[in-house]
C-alpha cells in the first residue's frame, strides 16, 4: 500500500462565514499567507521522513479553501527539498489552462525531480470554471482533447501542429520533454461511475475522493475496472487511489475532537462560499452528464458535513483515531476497495498544524509499518500507451 | 456561393485525362494571382464534398481523375505510381499553367510525393493528407471487410455527402489499384528519395487514423527537409470529411501564407 500526503493549503485563519463566491479578498493578509505557505511546505517535506510515498497538492481559485492557484509552483519547491518521494500534482485543472503550458510545466517538474512526477489531469470542481471564464459545458471535451494533445506533446519525436476543437497550435516541440518514458503517470479524478469509466478509456490512474461509503466506492472502482477491460487493459491496485480525510492522534477521542473541529470549519467556513457557486454551475450548465451524476454531486455537496464523525468512521469514509484504530481502518479500506494508493488529507480546515505533525509522527512510528505491505504495488506504475503512440 | 465544377478531358501527349475544374483565381496579400490548386483523390475515387467547394473559393481548383477510376479509361503505359505522377505533371504543364500548389490525399498523396520529387518545377506548396505508400512493417492498410473499411475511413460517417456513384463504380475504383502495381505497403524507393522534395510541405494526419499508421508521419517528417506535421483532432483517414472546418482552416492558411501559417493572425487569418 502506498500513501500520498495531500495538502489543500487552506487559509485557515479566514475570520468569517460567507456565502458569496468569489470570496472577498479584503481580509487577505500577505504576511499570514507567507507564513502558511512556508509552514505547509515544511509539513509536506516532513511527510517524506514519515514514510509517505508521495506528496502533493492541487489547484483552486478565488477562495481561502486552498491557496494554490498553480500547484506546480509548490511542486517545484517540494522537489528542491525532497529526494525520494514522488511529487503528486493532483493536479492542474487542465480544461481551464493552456494544455501546452501544462505539458511544459509538468515536463519541467519531472526532469527537475529526476522522474518523480505523478500528473493529475483534473476537470476541477464546477465553480472553478467561473474563475477562468471557461464554459462548464466544455469541461469534458476540453479535458479529452487536452489529454490527447499533452500526450502528443510529451511523446512526439518531431515538431508537430494540432488542429482541434478547442486548441490550435501550429508548431509544438517541448523543451524539456519528461524524464519518465513514455511519460509520467496520469491520474484522472473519478468519484462517480461515469467519471471512472472516462479514466479507464483514457488509460489513466483513477483518483477517488469523498465517497459516501465504501460500497459506493467499490461500485466506482468496478465501473473503472470493467471499462478498462472493455478497452483492453487491466489496471492494477497501483492505478487506484482513494482519498480520505485523515486524523491520527494518541487516542481515538483526541483524533475525533480534532477532526470534528476541522471538518466544521472546513464545511461551514471554507466550503460555504463555493457551495452556492457550484450549485449554480451544476444547475445552469451541462457540467455533468445525464446519468444522474449532477444530482449525486449536489446531494453530496448539500449533505457533506451533516454526518457525524462516528458515522463517517462507521462508513469507512474517513481515517480517524489512534494509530491502532487507523491501522484497522486502512486494512478495512484495502480489503473492501482493493486500492493500491491511499490519499491522506490531514490538514482539514483549521486543525492545528502541530496536531497535524503529531499525527504524521504517529503514522511514521506506529502505522506505516503495519500497512505498507498490504498491496504489493510495483515501483513504477505502468502507463499504457494510447492508440497511435 | 456554390462553385460549379465542370468535367473536362485533357488531351495529353501520353493520353487523355478526365478532370473537374472550378473556382476563380483570387489574389494574395501582394495582389498577385494565387496559384491554382491541384487535388489528387484517394483510392476510393473522387467524391465532391464541402471541402472542394471551400478550397475553390478564391482559387482555381483542378481535380484530375486517376485513369481507370470512376469509369474512366486507362492510359496506355501508365501502370505505375511514378507514371501516374508523370501524367499529372504533364497535365499541370498543359492545362493548369505549368506550376501549382498540390494536395494529395491518401493514394493521391503518394502520387504527389513522386510528382514533387520527379517534377519539382510544377509544384510550389505540397500538402499530404493521410499519405499512402509509406507504411513500415505493414502497419495499417485498407481492411477488406466493407463495414470495417467504412469505420476506419470515417470517424463521423454521418458527415459523408450523398454519393451519386454506383456500387459497381466504387468497387471498380478499389479494384483499379491493381492496375498500378503499387508497391504496398512500403515504397522503399520513395522513402529513399523523400529528401529530394524541395517544396514546403504540410503533412496532415487524423488523430483517429488507422489505415495510415503514425509511423508514416515519422517517415515523412524525417525524410522531407522542409515540412510541418499537423494532427487533425477527432478525424480518421477521411479527415476532410470528418473535420472539414479543421482541415480547411489549416490547409487554406498554409496555401495562403506558406511558412507564415505557423503564426496566429487572429481574426484576420480566415479573411485572407
Amino acid at each position: 500500500m502506498r500513501f500520498n500526503y495531500f495538502h489543500l493549503m487552506p487559509y485557515d485563519v479566514f475570520p468569517e462565514k460567507t456565502e458569496q463566491w468569489p470570496v472577498n479578498n479584503v481580509a487577505f493578509d500577505a504576511e499570514t499567507a507567507r507564513q502558511l505557505y512556508n509552514e505547509y511546505i515544511d509539513t509536506m517535506v516532513f511527510a517524506e521522513e514519515c514514510g509517505w510515498d508521495s506528496i502533493g497538492c492541487n489547484e483552486h481559485h478565488f477562495s481561502p479553501y486552498g491557496l494554490m492557484s498553480n500547484c506546480n509552483l509548490i511542486g517545484s519547491a517540494l522537489i528542491q527539498r525532497t529526494s525520494r518521494v514522488k511529487i503528486a500534482m493532483f493536479g492542474n485543472l487542465v480544461p481551464l489552462l493552456n494544455p501546452i503550458r501544462v505539458a511544459e510545466e509538468y515536463a519541467m517538474l519531472d526532469v527537475i525531480s529526476g522522474g518523480r512526477l505523478m500528473c493529475g489531469f483534473m476537470r476541477g470542481i464546477p465553480h472553478e470554471y467561473i474563475a477562468y471564464g471557461i464554459p462548464p459545458d466544455e469541461s469534458r471535451p476540453r479535458l479529452a482533447e487536452a489529454t490527447e494533445l499533452i500526450r502528443k506533446a510529451w511523446t512526439e519525436p518531431a515538431p508537430f501542429g494540432w488542429e482541434g476543437e478547442f486548441y490550435k497550435f501550429r508548431a509544438v516541440s517541448l523543451w524539456p520533454k519528461p524524464m519518465q518514458k513514455p511519460h509520467p503517470p496520469i491520474l484522472y479524478s473519478g468519484s462517480n461511475p461515469d467519471s471512472a469509466r472516462t479514466a479507464a478509456r483514457n488509460r489513466t490512474m483513477l483518483g477517488m475522493v469523498f465517497i459516501p461509503n465504501l460500497e459506493a466506492g467499490r461500485a466506482v472502482i468496478e465501473a473503472y475496472l470493467d471499462e478498462a477491460h472493455k478497452c483492453g487493459w487491466e489496471p492494477g491496485p497501483e492505478h487506484i487511489l482513494c482519498g480520505f480525510h485523515t486524523c491520527i492522534a494518541e487516542t481515538d477521542e483526541a483524533a475525533r475532537e480534532h477532526l470534528e473541529r476541522g471538518v466544521k470549519y472546513f464545511m461551514q467556513v471554507l466550503m460555504a462560499p463555493q457551495r452556492e457557486a457550484q450549485q449554480i454551475v451544476v444547475q445552469k450548465s451541462r457540467y455533468f452528464g445525464s446519468d444522474g451524476a449532477g444530482e449525486f454531486f449536489l446531494h453530496r455537496l448539500n449533505h457533506a458535513g451533516t454526518r457525524t464523525i462516528e458515522g463517517a468512521i462507521e462508513d469507512g469514509t474517513v481515517i480517524c483515531g489512534s494509530p491502532e484504530t487507523v491501522v484497522k481502518q486502512i486494512k478495512r479500506i484495502h480489503a473492501e476497495l482493493g486500492c493500491g494508493w491511499i490519499n491522506t488529507n490531514m490538514k482539514i480546515g483549521n486543525i492545528p498544524n502541530d496536531a497535524v505533525r503529531r499525527g504524521m509522527e504517529l503514522f511514521r512510528d506506529h502505522v506505516h509499518a503495519e500497512v505498507q505491505d498490504l498491496s504489493k504495488s510495483t515501483d513504477a506504475m505502468p502507463v499504457m500507451a494510447m492508440a497511435g503512440e | 456561393m456554390t462553385v460549379k465544377f465542370e468535367r473536362k478531358t485533357a488531351q495529353l501527349g501520353t493520353g487523355t485525362l478526365d478532370y473537374y475544374v472550378g473556382g476563380e483565381a483570387g489574389t494574395d496579400e501582394e495582389g498577385d494571382a494565387r496559384l491554382p490548386l491541384v487535388m489528387l483523390h484517394g483510392a476510393t475515387g473522387h467524391l465532391e464534398t464541402e471541402v472542394h467547394q471551400m478550397l475553390a473559393e478564391g482559387r482555381r481548383l483542378y481535380l484530375p481523375i486517376t485513369p481507370g477510376h470512376d469509369g474512366t479509361a486507362h492510359v496506355p503505359g501508365v501502370d505505375g505510381i511514378e507514371a501516374l505522377a508523370a501524367l499529372i505533371a504533364e497535365f499541370i504543364g498543359a492545362e493548369v499553367g505549368g506550376r501549382c500548389d498540390l494536395l494529395g490525399y491518401s493514394l493521391g498523396g503518394w502520387q504527389a510525393c513522386w510528382l514533387a520529387i520527379n517534377h519539382p518545377e510544377v509544384v510550389e506548396l505540397l500538402v499530404l493528407a493521410g499519405c499512402a505508400g509509406l507504411r513500415p512493417d505493414d502497419k495499417g492498410g485498407m481492411p477488406k471487410d466493407p463495414a470495417e473499411l467504412l469505420r476506419q475511413l470515417y470517424a463521423h460517417p454521418e458527415k459523408l455527402p450523398e454519393d451519386p456513384r454506383s456500387a459497381q463504380i466504387k468497387q471498380s475504383n478499389v479494384a483499379n489499384l491493381a492496375h498500378y502495381n503499387l508497391p504496398e505497403p512500403l515504397d522503399q524507393p520513395l522513402m529513399d528519395r523523400l529528401g529530394d522534395i524541395q517544396s514546403l510541405t504540410l503533412i496532415l494526419h487524423g488523430t483517429l487514423e488507422e489505415i495510415i499508421p503514425i509511423e508514416t508521419c515519422r517517415v515523412l517528417s524525417a525524410g522531407i527537409p522542409n515540412r510541418y506535421l499537423v494532427y487533425i483532432y477527432d478525424a480518421a483517414h477521411g479527415l476532410h470529411v470528418d473535420q472539414p472546418e479543421r482541415f480547411l482552416e489549416v490547409v487554406r492558411d498554409f496555401l495562403n501564407r506558406g511558412v507564415g501559417f505557423i503564426v496566429n493572425q487572429g481574426m484576420n487569418t480566415a479573411a485572407e
